[in-house]
This record gives structure tokens, sequence and C-alpha cells, in this order.
């Protein structure tokens, strides 16, 4: 017999260091699975990604099993790699804390195409774009 | 502890930005996506004011920026850590692995059969409530291997599912350790639900106990086995058996040949979904 899913859970956190915290408990906590067992099994999958965000999908059954994919790294964490800043500005209307040239817009967008609703690299590029001056990142050119 | 649950509505690609802005702007370790919204997570503290104050002029300003599709207001909810880290204990029911062994949540009832061997379990924090494949892969493995007097040590005991599992088989004396000592608290806690405190003992290292046993399982992850491979061979005598588990698939390979270069022999591999435990003997 086909086992029902109960729920499908989004969650971004970081490589090899997924924790009982937030977002992972409470996302995790009502459905029932014993989050430890998720944390063990993220966390060795994703040893080797340590210092990025690793965004991953998790179904839950009826049975509260649950399997995992992980997905590429969300834009800001890209964007921020790029440029080699550590975070964002925190008040991203006024203050800028880097710029993206074309060609690197161009790359992000292109790491990002697969899991983007865009259909082509100019959409994925106009996504990017809007993400890094949402963070305080202009672009150039 | 309090927590405030930050959700913004916002669909499609949008969905790249207002996780953007809740981890830089707001200072969210990560975020959760539904097909509606994206939520993060903030303790509730004397700056989560200024915090959802910035991340509102920050939203305000995503139409300048070309992002649509996301609705400048901050649904808020508070949430208690007290609410998920128990909720899923209602859905840890007792469960018979291999022949005899019964794995029971101390808040369970079960009635057992003749010749079942029933572990009660309070796992708390710490790992193993034999939900998890590689707690079911050492659990049978135990329970064909255990015979009665033998000696046998359980490195990174977690909640102490095995260790007592192998006291409960009638091994004489039974040397478990954990780096973790919240770990070695609930393994201790365990064996006492058990009474098998005269059989097990618990201690706090990161390394196997000393001296040498007929069984040393290891239930912990590949990168850790590997690291202790030689100590674990030395924990041996020869004819002795490892069973090392928690091994992902796709490095039970690596794990294979990690523990051949150190001295072992490996006899056989079992697996469940997607992670694998690994015998091995000293020869």
């Amino acid at each position: 017999m086909a086992k029902k899913v109960v729920g499908v859970v989004k969650l971004q956190i970081n490589a090899g260091k997924a924790t009982p915290a937030p977002p992972v408990g409470p996302a995790l906590g009502g459905y029932g699975i014993n989050m430890m067992e998720f944390i063990k099994g993220y966390n060795e999958r994703t040893r080797e990604m340590i210092g990025s965000i690793v965004p991953v999908e998790i179904t839950i059954y009826d049975d509260r099993s649950f399997t995992f994919v992980t997905k590429t790294p969300p834009a800001a964490d890209l964007i921020k790699k790029a440029l080699g800043i550590p975070s964002g500005s925190g008040v991203p209307n006024r203050t800028k804390v880097g710029a993206l040239s074309q060609a690197q817009l161009r790359e992000i967008a292109e790491t990002k195409l697969p899991d983007l609703n865009a259909n082509d690299i100019e959409g994925a590029m106009k996504v990017i774009e809007g993400t890094a001056r949402s963070m305080g990142v202009d672009i150039k050119g | 502890m309090r927590w405030a649950e930050i959700a913004v509505e916002a669909r499609g690609d949008s969905q790249e930005t207002v996780g953007a802005l809740l981890t830089e702007v707001a200072g969210c370790q990560g975020y959760s996506t539904t097909p509606a919204a994206v939520s993060g997570y903030l303790p509730v503290d004397e700056r989560l004011e200024a915090t959802l104050n910035g991340l509102r002029d920050a939203l305000r300003g995503l139409p300048a920026a070309g992002v649509r599709d996301v609705s400048p207001e901050i649904t808020i909810r508070f949430v208690e850590e007290a609410d998920w880290a128990n909720a899923w204990k209602q859905f840890f029911k007792p469960q018979r692995i291999g022949e005899r062994l019964v794995v029971k949540p101390t808040w369970e009832p079960w009635e057992a059969e003749p010749g079942d061997v029933v572990i009660h379990i309070d796992p708390g924090m710490a790992f193993g409530t034999g939900l998890h494949a590689t707690t079911r892969l050492c659990l049978r493995a135990l329970e064909t291997r255990v015979t009665p007097g033998a000696h046998v040590a359980d490195v990174g005991t977690g909640s102490g599912i095995l260790a007592v599992a192998a006291a409960l088989l009638g091994a004489a004396r039974v040397s478990a350790v954990d780096v973790d000592p919240l770990a070695v608290r609930i393994a201790r806690e365990n064996v006492d639900l058990n009474a098998v405190h005269g059989v097990v003992d618990v201690a706090e290292a990161d390394a196997p106990p000393r001296g040498t046993f007929d069984i040393v399982v290891a239930n912990i992850l590949a990168d850790v086995i590997l690291g202790m491979a030689p100590a674990l061979l030395s924990a041996l005598p020869p004819g002795g058996l490892l069973i090392a588990s928690g091994i992902i698939d796709s490095r039970a390979e690596d794990v294979r040949r990690g523990l051949q270069a150190s001295g072992f022999a490996v006899e056989a591999t079992a697996s469940e979904g997607e992670w694998a435990a690994i015998f091995a003997r000293r020869p």
C-alpha cells in the first residue's frame, strides 16, 4: 500500500549544522517525526557544504516516516558569497553593502534557475536582482 | 523559551527575496516556506520590536526593487519551545524489531508475549528511539549476535537503547559511552528504567571504553567511525565483532575501505533505506 503524504516542509538552513532550534523544531514538531533523526540525516548529507545554507524539502508520510531532498542555496547566500560579505544590509533602503557585476548576476541566476519558476535566464536574473536590492546590494551596469 | 514566528505572505520566486530579508535583515537562522508564505523565527527579547520595524521598512522597499507578489504586512504568532520539543512523542508507539525485541516508550502500554524482550525507553532529546533505520539495524544485529555472558561496548550510546538491549539479551557486562553529557544522563535514566544498572555502565567519553569486548557497537556517523577505527580495533580481541552503523549509503564504501585499512576483516553490510550497518571482525 502506498504511503500517504501528510505534509511537505521546506526549510532553508545551515548545512551540517541543523539543530532542533527554529525553524526546524516548530516546522517539524507538529508532524510528529522525531526531529533528531531528521537533523542527523540532514547534517550528514550536507556535511561537505558547511558554510552555505542548503534548502531542504521534507516529505512526511502518514506513518511518520519522511524523506528529504536538498536544493540549491538561496539567492541571498550566493550573493553574499559572490561579494565576499558576511551579511546583507540591516537597513537595505539606506545602507548599501556592495554591488554585483552583470557577470556575477548571471552566474547566480544560472545556478538558481533549476529551482526558480522563471523560464529563462533573463527572468532568473530579474529575481536575483530584486533579492540583491532587497538586501542592500546594487547591480552594476 | 518563547519565539516569535514571523510570517510574510509571498508567492513564487519572490519567496527568495523575502527569505533574504528574514535572514539578512531580521537575522533569522533559516526559514520555512509554504506555497503562500515565508516564515522565520526570532527569540522574544528586547530587540524584537526594532528588528520587526526594520523588516517592515525593508518590505516596503520591495516594489522599488522590482519585487512583486509580497504583502507588506507581517503576521506574528508566539510559540513556546515546549510545544514542539515534545510534539513528536505522541507518535512514538511500541514497535517490534527483529524476532523478540520490542521498543516501548515509557508512556505507552504493552502486553508482552512469552519470549518478548521489552526495552523501556524515554529518549528525551537524545538519539535512539528505535524508530530510525540506523538504530533498528543495530537492534536486529544485537538480537542475533549477543550470546549470554557476552561483554559488549556501545560507543555513542545516545538514549542508551542499544546498551539496554544488549543487557536484556543476556550480556554479562555492557560499557556505554557518549560525548554528550545530556545523552549520558538520559542513557543512565533508561538503564535504571530497565533495571539493568548492575550490568550496564554509562560514562562520558569520546573514545571506546577501556578493555576488550566480544562485540562493539558504534551507531554514530561515517566520519566518526573512520576516525575511531584503530581504537575500535583495539577494543576487540581476535575474533571480536564490530557493528558500525549510522552510515549513509553514499559513505558505506569509504567506511568498508577505512575499516579494512585499519586491520578489520569486513564480513557483511546490512541496509535499510539510505542507511547501512557494517559488520567487521578483528582477524
